[in-house]
């Protein structure tokens, strides 16, 4: 990658906004997520990958698709090494990917609109019009209650938009849903 | 009623025929062309009518009649009770098929769903009040939906064979959320659909008054309102008429108005590719087929069938394809053709109308403001033959690929036209003498790159699926030998494989990489792409609720990127994108059409075109809040 495409706000934030340093969201700098959200991923990951870990060994152990998996599975692979590569697979996705996510994982409140910039494989940064918001959510689950984070979700009228910031902490989130609920439409008219 | 918002907004310019107030509410259409009496009570509907008789008439013999009140709302009428039955007995039917004897079982059970049908048709209660449209179901628990004629998106008529015979017409009035219809009346007298759809389109204030403030929280962000004139005249006198609610009369002398023949609808039907569903029909006929079914048919069937079980599977393929191909032929030209007989398109006012269908009656009104994209679709066989197709995104109406759907304004036309239509559709002035087509520009190298990789990798699954496809005897060495020999049998094969399979390949990768292409037209915005049918969306600035940026790995590489403009849409359609642009004018282009968007003129309350953007303002008070930088950032050209 050349350092022209590197400096491409993919890469990074918009140009010229400076990183802030934890803190209530602030206009103009570039935000990352509450750094506990890491903990939270990797306690629903962790969840997750008990599920699936324990679907493959009921699936190995309880001997029911011995049959079908007999003549699939190579000769080497002993009883028990499924179970053990989901996991493992597991266990590494789940210390990597939340690492990976918060990592790029960045939303800037610029002038006009709100900026977010996600996606590990996928780089994806979205750019949403206050004006155009429809309506802005906060949810939090029982992890995030318990962890005291919030997800904001911000709907436009497409159902194509995905405004959604997880793992702010709770306070930031309600603040920033108060403020970006003000720049309805209807404010907007009026100003 | 917001009647009132409107005439102070004074948006001057977009008035159509300021000398052709509304009728009042009893005016007969077809009776009283050009003579408008303004009614005592100065209803804010549109006769659709006069001004274009004979083209989209209220369906004969049908007198209008006053819509119902809140006072006396409507009940829909027994015969559609009975339509609705009828769906349950031909589901009941196909269940009789299937379990013989035993549907005896099943006959209390169906009684009592047809009741129950019966008694919740009976149960909807409808009515119209300065407001809104309001639907009120349910028996135990009572449902009332109010759509605010704000809201309303469009509104579409449906005829099937049935109703035209019981005498009703299905009303859907489409708002925003989700995919289904939000306020649908199964049938009720066409009069009244006529009304209804005249009422809460014609010049409701739901298109068209205060364009600005109530169309925005819809989603859809009507044209309305005189910043559209900014985009061209054409804008502001079709568009931008929306801001003119009493004044939207008869349409304009050069109002859109296509009537398609019934040689152009066959050549629409002709040109109509659709091969999936040929593909489909043909695997759900051929089994019965290969099973005799048809043998007291068409007698040589049964001797044909061994002989072709015979035929190497290549030629079997082959002959698969051209089946398909003419079946799905035969499909969509007799779907295309029911579907478009008639196709009438009428601008009167602000709304387009369209008139369609043999056996299914269609009358669909959209206003031009709810347009939020247009998109031109060529297929391989009608840009042979320099013609092409236009459909329109409209938020709540479902969308979707259907043979024949409502968001189709021009089933087939001349390209130029198709081009010009949708050009005016969605406001945009061509410059001079360049014509209606966008001049596009390509896509950069390495989008070329990208399909050519694509077309090289599937070269290579090519190569080692050739001993097994054309290999006969090499390939089935190449399973069973050890592993140096096949390849050594097997590689004529390999290179067969690998060779056909980038023949087709590389003009696909090159056709893929001609067809995409964007452009910026001032506040509009064209995107195309596709491979064999090329589809270019044309779409005014305004319109965006969002701009998103992704790139993959694999753009990455080449410095390219996917820019996504999310409007308001079905939930089925697309929403306008570029395809691998070069990722720094993929950020240029979003920061440009965002600021435009912003600093648009229709955004700006009527007073204050001043060059300072309201929003601007208004964020100030805000400011203390966020603890605001205010200063104008690098980003904000």
């Amino acid at each position: 990658m050349t350092e022209s495409r590197a400096e491409t706000e993919v890469g990074r934030g918009p140009p010229g906004t400076p990183e802030a340093q934890g803190g209530a969201p602030e206009r103009g700098m570039l935000h990352a997520l509450d750094p506990r959200v890491r903990i939270l991923w990797r306690v629903s990951a962790g969840i997750r990958a008990v599920i699936w870990t324990g679907a493959v060994a009921v699936a190995e152990f309880l001997g029911w698709p011995r049959g079908l998996l007999e003549g699939l599975l190579p000769g080497w692979v002993e009883p028990g090494m499924p179970t053990a590569g989901v996991a493992l697979l597991a266990l590494v996705l789940l210390l990597v990917i939340p690492s990976l996510g918060y990592r790029r994982w960045r939303y800037a409140l610029r002038d006009h609109d709100l900026w977010i910039r996600k996606g590990i494989v996928v780089h994806r940064v979205s750019v949403l019009p206050y004006r155009r918001l429809q309506f802005v959510d906060t949810r939090q689950g029982p992890l995030e209650r318990w962890m005291g984070l919030m997800e904001l979700v911000v709907h436009t009228a497409a159902p194509g938009t995905s405004g959604r910031i997880p793992g702010l902490a709770a306070a930031e989130a309600e603040t920033l849903r108060e403020v970006l609920s003000r720049f309805g439409p209807d404010e907007e008219e009026d100003g | 009623m917001t009647e009132e918002t409107s005439a102070p907004s004074g948006e001057g310019p977009d008035t159509l025929s300021p000398a052709e107030p509304a009728g009042s509410g009893s005016l007969e259409w077809a009776e009283a062309p050009a003579s408008p009496l303004p009614g005592p009570e100065a209803s804010s509907r549109t006769p659709p009518g006069p001004g274009t008789p004979g083209l989209i008439a209220p369906i004969p013999g049908t007198p209008r009649r006053p819509l119902p009140g809140p006072e006396s709302p409507a009940r829909l009428p027994w015969a559609t009770a009975l339509l609705e039955v009828r769906k349950i007995l031909a589901g009941a039917l196909g269940l009789f098929v299937v379990t013989g004897p035993a549907f005896r079982y099943v006959v209390p059970f169906l009684a009592v769903l047809v009741l129950a049908r019966v008694v919740q048709i009976r149960f909807v209660r409808w009515w119209v009040d300065p407001e809104a449209f309001v639907v009120e179901r349910g028996v135990l628990f009572r449902e009332r939906r109010v759509i605010l004629r704000a809201r309303v998106q469009a509104v579409d008529l449906e005829r099937k064979i049935l109703h035209r015979l019981l005498g009703l017409t299905e009303v859907r009035v489409e708002a925003l959320g989700g995919g289904a219809t939000q306020g649908a009346l199964p049938g009720i007298e066409p009069g009244w659909a006529e009304e209804l759809r005249g009422e809460l389109l014609g010049a409701g204030p739901g298109t068209g008054i205060g364009g600005q403030d109530e169309t925005r929280p819809a989603g859809s962000d009507t044209a309305g309102g005189a910043g559209t004139v900014a985009d061209g005249p054409r804008a502001g006198a079709d568009a931008g008429a929306v801001g003119g609610v009493e004044t939207a009369g008869p349409a304009p002398p050069d109002g859109i108005r296509v009537r398609l023949t019934g040689g152009e609808v066959a050549v629409a039907g002709l040109t109509e590719s659709r091969l999936g569903a040929g593909i489909a029909l043909l695997a759900v006929s051929l089994e019965p087929l290969r099973q005799g079914v048809f043998s007291g048919w068409f007698g040589p069937m049964e001797e044909l069938m061994p002989v072709v079980e015979q035929l190497p599977w290549v030629t079997l393929l082959v002959g698969f394809v051209v089946l398909a191909l003419l079946f799905s032929m035969v499909l969509s030209f007799v779907l295309t053709v029911l579907g478009y007989w008639n196709f009438t398109l009428v601008q009167r006012g602000r709304v387009l109308e369209v008139e369609r269908g043999l056996l299914t009656e269609h009358r669909d009104t959209v206003p031009l403001g709810r347009i939020q994209a247009v998109r031109v679709q060529e297929n391989p066989f009608r840009r042979l033959m320099g013609l092409a197709q236009v459909k329109v995104v409209v938020a709540g109406r479902p969308g979707g690929t259907a043979v024949s759907s409502t968001n189709v304004i021009l089933p087939v036309g001349p390209r130029a036209e198709a081009f010009a239509l949708a050009a005016r559709v969605v406001g945009w002035e061509p410059p001079g003498e360049a014509g209606p087509v966008p001049p596009l520009r390509p896509m950069p190298e390495g989008a070329r790159r990208r399909r050519r990789t694509r077309a090289l990798l599937a070269a290579g699954v090519g190569a080692l699926a050739g001993p097994f496809l054309l290999g006969g005897w090499g390939g089935r060495r190449f399973l069973e030998g050890p592993v140096l020999d096949p390849m050594v049998r097997g590689w004529p094969f390999m290179l067969l494989g690998f060779l056909l399979v980038l023949a087709l390949g590389l003009p696909l990768a090159r056709a893929a990489w001609r067809g995409l292409g964007w452009a910026e037209l001032g506040s509009f915005l064209a995107f195309r792409e596709g491979v064999l049918e090329r589809t270019t969306t044309l779409l005014a600035r305004r319109h965006l609720q969002s701009v998103e940026i992704t790139s993959n790995p694999f753009q990455r590489r080449l410095g390219l990127a996917t820019l996504t403009v999310p409007v308001a849409r079905p939930l089925l359609e697309v929403d306008p994108r570029a395809l691998d642009l070069d990722r720094a004018d993929a950020e240029a282009l979003r920061e440009r059409i965002l600021a435009g968007h912003r600093a648009s003129p229709e955004r700006r309350p009527p007073g204050g075109g001043d060059g300072v953007d309201p929003e601007r303002g208004g964020k100030s008070t805000d400011s203390g809040a966020l603890g605001v930088v205010s200063k104008a950032p690098e980003w904000d050209v």
